[in-house]
Parts: C-alpha cells; structure tokens; sequence
C-alpha cells in the first residue's frame, strides 16, 4: 500500500472541476484508491463518493492506493492536489 | 396583458417556449420478484440515454457557450456514470423491489440530504446538481427525455414555472431573449441570473404557464413591466421599434462602465450597489460598481428554515467582501418585523407592525440574534472593507446600546481567540423623523448616514406603503421627505462625514441628480440602474444642480416638484 497527504491549498477547494479532473486521473490506474479527511473516506475513482467529504482550502487529503501501480498513482494524484490554486 | 415584477430590463418578441412545470407522477409501490431484473435493465437504459443526452449538451455548451459552463455537464456525466451511484440503485432495486424510478429518487434524496449537511457552503450548494441529474435519471426510467434549454434554433422567449440554476447556466442568451416565470421574486435566483445575462426578465407573473401555450407569439416589456400574448401587428411593432431604441442606448451606455460617475465640473459621485445575496456581487461588478452601499441580509435569514448559524453568515459577507477587492461592503443589520417575517423566530402578530417591534428593537429583543451577527461581522472584517449600518434607529440611546453588544461581540471573540477586526465603520439608516431631527446628534455618535427613501417616506407621511387604498399618497418626492433628507445630508455634511442614500430614489435618473444638488455624494440601487445613472450626473454640473435644488427645495407639493423636474430634464 502506498500512502500521501497532501493539504488542500486551492481557495475553493476541490469544487466541480477540479474534482471532476481528480476523478480521472483515478480512474487511469488499475490500484483501488481510498481518499480520507476527517475520518470520513470515499474511493478515488467515485466523484458520487467524494462530493460527501469535506475538500475544502485547508483540509488534510489522505489518499492511499493499493495494486500494481500504488505508487505512481498516489504521486500523480499528489502532484494534482498541489497544483491546485 | 399580463404583469408580475419586471427584474431585468429590455424588450423581446418571440414565440414562447413553455417548459412544462407538472411533476412527473410515476408508482412507487413495491413490484413482483420477477420483475426485478426488467426495473433493472430500465435503470440501466435510463443511464445510457442520460449519457447520450448530457454528451450533446455538453460538446453545445462547450462550442457554444465556453468550457466553463461546460465543466457542470462533464461532472454530471460523470456521476451519472458512477459505478458507486448504479451500484447503490441497483441495490434499491433488488433489496426493496421498488421500481426503477423510484429507487434512483431515493438514492439521489439521501446523497442530497447528506451533501446538505456538508459545512463548506459551496460544497453544499452541488446539491442542487445532484438533484438535477436525480430528475433526468427517473425521467429517463420512465421512457421521458427531459426538455433541454441548451439548444434552439430560433429565438425564444422562455416561459416557466421556475428555472433551476443547471437550466439557467447554460441558457443560449444569442436565442433566449426573453424569461417569464410564475415563480420569483426580485431576489431570485432566475431574477438574478437574467439581469446577469442581460437576458430581458418579469418573475411572479401569477397563472402564466396556464395562459401562454407553447407557440404563442409573445412581446415582452420588461421596461414597463407588461407581457402581451399573441399581439396585434402594431402591438409588434411598437415592441420591435422600443427594443432596437433600448439596444442602441444600451450600447452606449456599455462605454461608461469604466468611467467615473463625475458631474461635468469635477465632482465625484459614488455608485454603490443594493445586493441581497452573494451571488448578485459578479452582477454588480460588471455594471459599474464601486462597492456594496447595501447588502439586505434578511435573504439569507429567510432561505433557510432556521436561524442561519455564525459560520454561515461569516461565509455570505466574506464572499461579498472577496468578490468587492477592497471595495466598501455596507451589511445592514437584520431588519425584520414590519412586513418582513421569519417564521423560526415565532414573532407575535402586533396590532401596527410598522411602528413595533422591527429592526434593531427585534435584534435588542433577542440578543443572541443580535450577537451572532456582530460576530460574523467582525470577522468578516479582516478580509475587506466592511461596514456596519443599523436599521430603524429613532433615538442616541439606540446607538449607544447598539456600540455596547458590538463591544461584547468583540471581547467574546477576543476570548475564543478568532480573528477579527477591531474596528469597523458604524452607520445608521435614517428612515424615521425623529433620526431626522436628531441627525446633528446621531452623526456626531456613528461615521455615516444612509438615507432609505422608501421608510423615510411612510413614516414622514404617515402613509403604510401596503394599503392600496392610501397608495397615491405614497409620494418620495413630497417636499416633506425632500426637507427632510437635506436636513439630514446638512447634518453629516458639518461634520465632514458621508451620507448614502439608497432606496427607490437613488436609482430613478431624475432624484438622482437632485439628490447630488442636494448635496449627496454616493448613492446606492439596483445594479442595473447604475450605467443610466451614471451616464446623467456625467452630463450635468454641480453646481447647475445645486441651484436646481434649491428651487425644488422652495416648492410647495409634490406635483410642483415633478414638473420641474420634469422641465429642466425632461
């Protein structure tokens, strides 16, 4: 399993868009992909999922990928989330 | 002829698209086993041609529209299909037997209640996206394809019950060139996005939908608040002439928006806007202007169905002061009572609503409500320049009382150690006489005035603004209301401070200008009358005005004031 958190520092934090963008890159991998904050998780791949969770400027984003491609999944998911303004 | 409240101005004539209001009925009993696997197959049908639609709305909105608005249909394609979401219907389906149709309703309903619960306020607001696809998935499943706004080939006027804001997102306003809705008001999402969008707009128009049929010839007169159905020939063409006459005033208008509101010899005018929720600040920015001079918080208090908490206040006024960058934002105190009501505060039915428990008296009632909102104030303040204006004051006394509760707000927020300004800018709202006499005294206490013309006037003459009966009396250019705003401009003049006036007057061009003979330096209305207000004191002199002021200010009646009004600028 590989693991990540990644702050959320985009002043609207992950709203129709760039949740929708996040969601894809997901779907790109073969590994199952959990997103967690505040205790509450959803899987990556699921936008339907993950409007439930608080993404907003300021939360801690735990994303977690298990499968063949753990590890690059949870960096190219990371890199996103910091690139987001 | 029919009428409701015009919200955005403009002509159209065009034939009417009806967008039917009837809410689907379908049966939500539970079915036969074996008819499981064929609800199934209907949902899964549903999706597919939910697919095909939204992929065609979106490549037009992309096309046509822009990628932004287009974002809102890739994420409802998406969704529609998410795996989470077929699986979680499904299961509906095969756990509860329930038919298609209504096992979506219900998964959508408990992912909209529980996206409602969310604390981000724009997180939450996608609700109202998930309940839009929610009805174009039990449409589907019901062999339905929902009517699409998105795509016409001739022009339209738009006639329905009430837009949702996915329909009115992505509205072609080259083909939309007009809106009539039955629902609505001044303050509605409708109302807003149609004076957003220029798109010509009446709201409330009650029967509507009943009265034009899909097809019907339509003129729609937003300048005069009118909608005639299947007009005459010369009904048309006055409509068509009128229209091209307010296109090109409008197109010279345009050119005024980022030049200032300056009299000819050099005085500048501040234009300030009258908002009553956050999302009419884009609106008002793009009309010219230069801060909130009012932003009406009852709206926010009276959408929900119990007192807006701290948090979601903070969170209305810092996007109001984000969208103003530095630019004043006046948040008055909650004024309700009077005509106003909010039901989760169970005020008790008094005899003269108007003259009881309404405005600050209420907030002094209830000091928890009043507190609450000096909180989100206050830290609304660290982002911006906000400031503070109190309804309905009629004594010092009440000023003094109101500086004590922000002075607890204050050390209460100092305590739980959350940011907050120190200080904020304190006015008063000057509606009732007796804030009229006691101007020199209430200005020496606060740091502005703002003038509502429309209290001001029901209460200078006794006049209750909801009786038809007295309703000619209602008159804000009676020398009375007119004595008494030079009255109080003089007051804060002395003492080298600003005084606003917002209200009817402010917006309409030929009190404007009196208004700044007057002496007045800012005024706040309606966006929309921001470019034609601006575009009069552009073309007038101080110093011409003040002399026509001081005529006006001599004369006896109200009549005598309009028409000299009406001689010097037509």
């Amino acid at each position: 399993m590989s693991k990540n958190t990644i702050t959320i520092q985009a002043e609207d934090g992950l709203h129709v868009r760039p949740a929708s963008e996040f969601v894809k890159i997901a779907k790109g991998f073969e590994s199952d992909i959990k997103v967690s904050v505040d205790g509450k998780s959803a899987s990556g791949k699921s936008l339907f999922k993950l409007q439930l969770l608080e993404l907003v400027k300021g939360a801690d984003v735990v994303i977690e990928a298990t499968g063949s491609d753990e590890q690059e999944a949870v960096e190219a998911l990371s890199a996103f989330l910091v690139s987001l303004k | 002829m029919l009428s409701g409240i015009s919200v955005s101005p403009g002509m159209a004539l065009a034939r009417a698209f009806v967008l039917s209001s009837e809410s689907v009925k379908f049966d939500r009993s539970p079915v036969a086993t074996e008819f499981i696997e064929s609800e199934i197959d209907k949902f899964k049908n549903a999706v597919a041609g939910s697919v095909i639609q939204l992929t065609l709305i979106e490549t037009h909105v992309r096309e046509k529209i822009g990628t932004d608005k287009a974002a809102i249909f890739e994420a409802h394609l998406m969704l529609v299909e998410d795996e989470e979401l077929s699986e979680a219907v499904i299961e509906v389906i095969q756990t509860q037997r329930l038919p298609a149709p209504a096992a979506v309703e219900q998964v959508i309903d408990e992912h909209v209640s529980a996206m409602e619960e969310l604390e981000d306020e724009y997180l939450r607001a996608r609700a109202v996206d998930m309940r839009d696809l929610g009805q174009r998935l039990v449409l589907n499943c019901l062999g339905i394809v929902p009517q699409s706004l998105e795509t016409f080939d001739n022009e339209v006027i738009v006639v329905a019950d009430e837009l949702t804001p996915s329909q009115t997102a992505v509205l072609d306003s080259s083909k939309v060139t007009g809106i009539i809705t039955e629902r609505g008001s001044r303050t509605s999402h409708t109302a807003i996005i149609a004076a957003s969008m220029e798109i010509p707009a009446i709201v409330g128009v009650e029967g509507v939908t009943a009265v034009i049929k899909n097809g019907d010839m339509v003129a729609l007169d937003a300048e005069h608040n009118l909608i005639i159905v299947n007009p005459s020939p010369s009904q048309s063409d006055n409509i068509e002439y009128s229209r091209e006459q307010y296109m090109s005033e409008l197109r010279q208008l345009e050119k005024l928006r980022d030049l200032p509101a300056q009299t000819g010899d050099g005085v500048r005018i501040k234009l300030v806007a009258n908002i009553g929720s956050p999302t009419e600040s884009g609106p008002a920015l793009s009309k010219g202007a230069e801060g909130v001079g009012l932003y009406r918080v009852e709206f926010l208090f009276m959408e929900t169905t119990e007192q807006p908490n701290e948090e979601m206040q903070y969170q209305a006024f810092k996007s109001v002061v984000d969208d103003m960058k530095g630019m004043p934002v006046v948040i008055r105190i909650l004024d309700v009572g009077g005509d106003k009501d909010l039901p989760y505060l169970a005020l008790p039915k008094e005899d003269n609503p108007f003259l009881g428990c309404r405005g600050i008296r209420l907030c002094f009632e209830r000091p928890s409500l009043l507190l609450c909102q000096l909180r989100a104030l206050l830290r609304a303040g660290v982002h911006g320049d906000v400031r503070i204006l109190v309804p309905m004051i009629s004594s010092v006394d009440e000023v003094r009382r109101f500086k004590e509760f922000l002075a607890e707000a204050q050390s209460s927020l100092e305590h739980d150690g959350i940011a907050h300004a120190k200080k904020l800018p304190l006015g008063v709202m000057i509606e009732t006489p007796a804030a009229v006499f006691l101007a020199s005294h209430l200005i020496h206490e606060t740091d502005f005035f703002s003038i509502g013309t429309n209290d001001l006037t029901q209460y200078t003459l006794a006049v209750d603004r909801q009786n038809e009966r007295i309703a000619d009396l209602f008159e804000q250019l009676s020398p009375a209301v007119l004595l008494g705003i030079k009255h109080t401009v003089d007051a804060a003049r002395e003492e080298g401070k600003p005084v606003c006036v917002c209200g009817q007057m402010a917006g309409d061009v030929h009190s404007a200008l009196l208004l700044v003979g007057m002496g007045v330096e800012e005024l706040s209305m309606s966006p929309v009358h921001i470019p034609r207000v601006k575009n009069a004191i552009r073309q007038h002199s101080r110093t011409r005005l003040r002399e026509i002021a001081g005529e006006v200010l001599g004369l006896a009646t109200a009549a005598e004031v309009k028409m000299k009004l009406n001689k010097y600028w037509g």
